[in-house]
C-alpha cells in the first residue's frame, strides 16, 4: 500500500497538520498480469474501451487509485454544489448578453445563445469537476460541462476492478445514472441519436458505450452524426439509411462550437433554442464550460462560494502578467482534454512563441489561471499526479473518473486509473 | 469462439505488440454474419523477408484481403497486429446482417470481420514465438470512396495516427530496424500513415515499399516532408483558434476529441 502523507485537506482545516495519506488517497498492490489482462479485455469489449494504447502508453492502470469514504463524500457533496452553483450562473448569464459575450463563444453560437426563442428542453444534465490535490488541499481545474467523457471507464472499467478488491466499492456508476436519468425523460422504449464526428475514435466509443446503456435501459440508441438531423416543426427526425423518423431525444458527444460551425442548413440552431426534442446537455452548458467562465462572476447578483474557493484564481490574461510571471498558466476559452493548456517551462521555445502570439492576438478567446502545485501521489508506477473528476447527473454526484499522469498537466496521454472507495480507513 | 477468444488469439498476452491491436471490430465480431472466405482469399507471401532480419510490415490493403495477408505474413513468422479503427455500424444487433450494414456503412468492415473470424483457428495453430516481429494490419479502404459521404450512410470513414503505432524508440528496442509497407496498386502511402512513416524515418527507421503481388522487390524510399506535414502545426493553430477546427472531424484538420 501507499500513501501520501501531505497537507490541508480542505481549505477550511488547519494548516501544516496532516502527516500521512492527507487527501484520504492511497493506491492498492497491481492486480496479476493474467487478471488484468483478462480483465483489460472485458473492459475493450464490453466496454467499449477501444484507446487503450496511445503510442507507448497503456492507459489503465493495473492498479487502483483508493480514497477513503469520508474524503469522497466531501469531494461529492462539493461536487454537487458547484453544480447547483453554475445552473444558478448559466442562468443569470444567459439573460445578460454583455457577460455571453466574454466567453470567448464564437459569434454564431452567441447570437443563438441570446436570442429570444425559448431553449430547447434537455433530458437531463450531467457535468464533470475536476478535482486535483494540491499543495494548498483540494483544489478544482474545471468542469466538463458540454460534453463529458470518461463513462466507459468510471463505470465499466472500475466495476470490474472492484470485483478484485473485497472491501472497496466504486464511487458510483456515472454511465447507469446517466443512462437511468435520459430513459426516464424520453420514455423506456424511446428513440434517440447519439451524435459525434466522424473520424473522431475517442469519442465514437464513448457513444457506443454511452448506447449500450440507453439499450440495458429499453431505447433505441443509433449512432449518427449531426448532419443527419433533421428539424420539422422544432422535432428532430433521424434521417438516415438506418433509421427514419422521429426521435425522443438527442444525445450530443459534440462540443457546442463545432455544432455552430456546420452550414445553416443543418439548422443546428435547433440543438439550442426553438427545438421542441429534448437535447443532452442543454445550450447553457457551454456558459460554464467555458473557462472564461469565472470573469464574469464579478457582475453576477449568483454567488458562487465553493467556485471562488476550489477554483484558482482566473483572469483576463490582458490583466495579468503572464509573460513574466511562470505562477500563471494559460488556456483556451473552450479547452478540452488539457490540449491547449500552456506552461512555459513544459513547452518548446517556438511552441511558446506561437502561443504568446495567439494570446495576444486574441486574448479574448483565452484566460490565464493561478497555477496549483500538485501533489503527486506514489503508486506502483512511480509518483503520479492524480485528477478525480466527480460526476453530477441531475446535480447528484455519481461517480468519478480518475486520472493519473506523470507530467503535472493532466491530457489525453494521462493513464485511467479505477478510483475505489474505502468504507472503513 | 467468442470475441474474447478471438481477440486473445490475434492479441495474445505474451507478444509485445498486442498492445496495440485494435478492439473495435472484435466488440462486434460476435453479431457478424458468417461469411464464406473468398475463393481466392489466399495471398503468397513466401517472398516476405525473414521474420528474424529486424523488419516490421505494415500491411495497407483493402478490406478482407488485409487480413488474410496478416494470416498469410504469420506464417513467415510475422505477428499480425490488426489497426482495424473504425465502427461498423451505427445500431448493435445480435446479428449484423450483411445486407443491412453493406447498405448503409460508407466503409463495409463486414469482410475484414468475417477475415478475422475465418482464419483465427489457421493463426491459432502457428502458434507464432513471442518475439515474432509485427505486421500491422490497416484497411487501405478506410478512407472511404470519395470525398464526400452519402447523406444517409454511416460515415464510418477512419484514419490513423502515430499514437496508434509503436514509436520508434519501441520498435527500436524491440529489434526493429526497418518498415516494409505493403500495398496494392499504391505506389505513395495514404497521407495519414505517411506521417507515420515519417515520424519512424526521424527516429531512425530504414522504410521500405512493395506491392502485394510482389510485382518487384521492396525498394527503399523516404518520405519528403510533404506540405501537411505541417498537420501538427496547423493542429496548434486550430487549438489557439487560428484555424477551423474539426467543425466536421473528418477531412478538418486534426482536432482534438470532443469529450473532456
Amino acid at each position: 500500500m501507499n500513501a501520501i502523507s501531505s497537507v490541508r485537506l480542505f481549505k477550511a482545516d488547519p494548516p501544516g497538520v496532516k502527516a500521512g495519506n492527507a487527501f484520504g488517497l492511497r493506491t492498492e498492490l497491481p492486480i496479476g498480469l493474467k487478471e488484468f489482462s483478462a480483465l483489460r479485455r472485458r473492459a475493450l469489449l464490453e466496454g467499449c474501451k477501444w484507446d487503450p494504447q496511445v503510442g507507448d502508453i497503456s492507459t489503465l492502470a493495473t492498479f487502483p487509485l483508493v480514497m477513503n469514504a469520508g474524503v469522497w463524500k466531501r469531494l461529492a457533496f462539493q461536487a454537487e454544489r458547484l453544480s447547483a452553483e453554475a445552473v444558478a450562473a448559466e442562468n443569470e448569464i444567459s439573460q445578460r448578453p454583455e457577460l455571453l459575450g466574454n466567453l470567448g463563444l464564437p459569434r454564431a453560437l452567441r447570437r443563438v445563445l441570446t436570442s429570444r426563442e425559448p431553449l430547447t428542453p434537455a433530458p437531463c444534465r450531467v457535468m464533470r469537476f475536476d478535482f486535483h490535490p494540491t499543495v494548498e488541499g483540494w483544489r478544482v481545474s474545471e468542469v466538463n460541462s458540454d460534453v463529458p467523457g470518461g463513462f466507459s471507464e468510471a463505470s465499466h472499467f472500475t466495476a470490474l476492478m472492484a470485483e478484485h478488491f473485497p472491501g472497496l466499492r466504486p464511487a458510483g456508476n456515472p454511465a447507469g445514472a446517466w443512462s437511468r436519468a435520459i430513459a426516464t425523460a424520453i420514455g423506456i422504449d424511446g428513440v434517440c441519436a447519439l451524435l459525434s464526428a466522424p473520424g473522431f475514435m475517442e469519442d465514437h466509443q464513448v457513444n457506443a458505450f454511452l448506447a449500450s446503456q440507453l439499450r440495458k435501459q429499453g431505447c433505441h440508441a443509433f449512432l449518427a452524426k449531426p448532419e443527419q438531423i433533421l428539424w420539422r416543426n422544432g422535432t428532430a427526425h433521424l434521417n438516415t439509411e438506418w433509421h427514419r423518423g422521429p426521435l425522443n431525444g438527442v444525445i450530443r458527444f459534440y462540443q457546442a462550437e463545432w455544432l455552430s460551425r456546420l452550414p445553416p442548413r443543418c439548422e443546428w440552431k435547433y440543438f439550442f433554442r426553438g427545438g421542441k426534442t429534448p437535447v443532452l446537455n442543454p445550450a447553457l452548458s457551454v456558459i460554464s464550460e467555458s473557462k472564461r467562465f469565472p470573469l464574469t462572476w464579478q457582475a453576477l447578483a449568483v454567488k458562487l462560494p465553493v467556485w471562488r474557493e476550489l477554483l484558482p484564481r482566473t483572469c483576463d490574461p490582458r490583466d495579468v502578467p503572464w509573460e513574466s510571471d511562470e505562477r500563471w498558466l494559460l488556456k483556451t476559452a473552450l479547452c478540452n482534454n488539457g490540449d491547449t493548456v500552456c506552461i512555459r517551462e513544459l513547452m518548446k521555445p517556438s511552441d511558446w512563441f506561437r502561443t504568446r502570439l495567439a494570446v495576444r492576438i486574441f486574448p479574448g478567446q483565452w484566460l490565464a489561471q493561478g497555477r496549483f502545485e500538485s501533489v503527486p501521489v506514489p503508486t506502483p508506477a512511480g509518483p503520479r499526479h492524480v485528477c478525480v473528476g466527480v460526476y453530477t447527473v441531475n446535480g447528484a454526484a455519481a461517480g468519478a473518473y480518475a486520472r493519473l499522469s506523470e507530467k503535472t498537466v493532466i491530457d489525453f496521454s494521462a493513464t485511467d486509473v479505477a478510483l475505489l472507495i474505502d468504507d472503513h480507513a | 469462439m467468442h470475441n474474447d477468444q478471438l481477440f486473445l488469439i490475434w492479441a495474445p498476452d505474451e507478444s509485445p505488440w498486442s498492445r496495440w491491436a485494435k478492439p473495435v471490430l472484435f466488440s462486434h465480431i460476435d453479431a457478424a454474419p458468417p461469411i464464406a472466405p473468398a475463393r481466392d482469399s489466399t495471398v503468397d507471401m513466401t517472398w516476405l523477408p525473414s521474420s528474424n532480419s529486424e523488419v516490421a510490415l505494415v500491411l495497407d490493403l483493402p478490406g478482407a484481403e488485409g487480413v488474410n495477408a496478416g494470416v498469410a505474413a504469420a506464417s513467415c513468422g510475422y505477428r499480425p497486429v490488426p489497426l482495424y479503427n473504425a465502427v461498423p455500424s451505427p445500431f448493435f444487433a445480435d446479428v449484423l446482417s450483411a445486407p443491412a450494414v453493406g447498405a448503409v456503412a460508407e466503409v463495409d468492415l463486414l469482410p475484414v470481420l468475417g477475415a478475422l473470424k475465418n482464419t483465427s483457428l489457421q493463426l491459432a495453430e502457428l502458434s507464432l514465438p513471442s518475439n515474432a516481429p509485427p505486421a500491422f494490419l490497416l484497411d487501405s479502404n478506410r478512407h472511404g470512396s470519395g470525398l464526400t459521404v452519402k447523406p444517409g450512410e454511416f460515415d464510418n470513414r477512419s484514419i490513423c495516427f502515430t499514437t496508434d503505432f509503436p514509436s520508434a524508440n519501441f520498435m527500436l528496442a524491440n529489434g526493429i530496424r526497418r518498415v516494409l509497407v505493403i500495398q496494392r496498386s499504391r505506389i505513395e502511402p495514404l497521407s495519414d500513415l505517411a506521417y507515420v512513416l515519417r515520424r519512424w524515418q526521424d527516429g531512425g527507421i530504414a522504410l521500405q515499399r512493395a506491392q502485394v503481388d510482389f510485382s518487384a522487390a521492396p525498394q527503399p524510399f523516404e518520405i519528403r516532408k510533404p506540405s501537411w506535414y505541417g498537420a501538427m502545426f496547423q493542429r496548434a493553430l486550430a487549438a489557439v483558434g487560428l484555424r477551423r477546427a474539426g467543425s466536421c472531424g473528418f477531412g478538418a484538420w486534426v482536432a482534438t476529441s470532443a469529450g473532456g
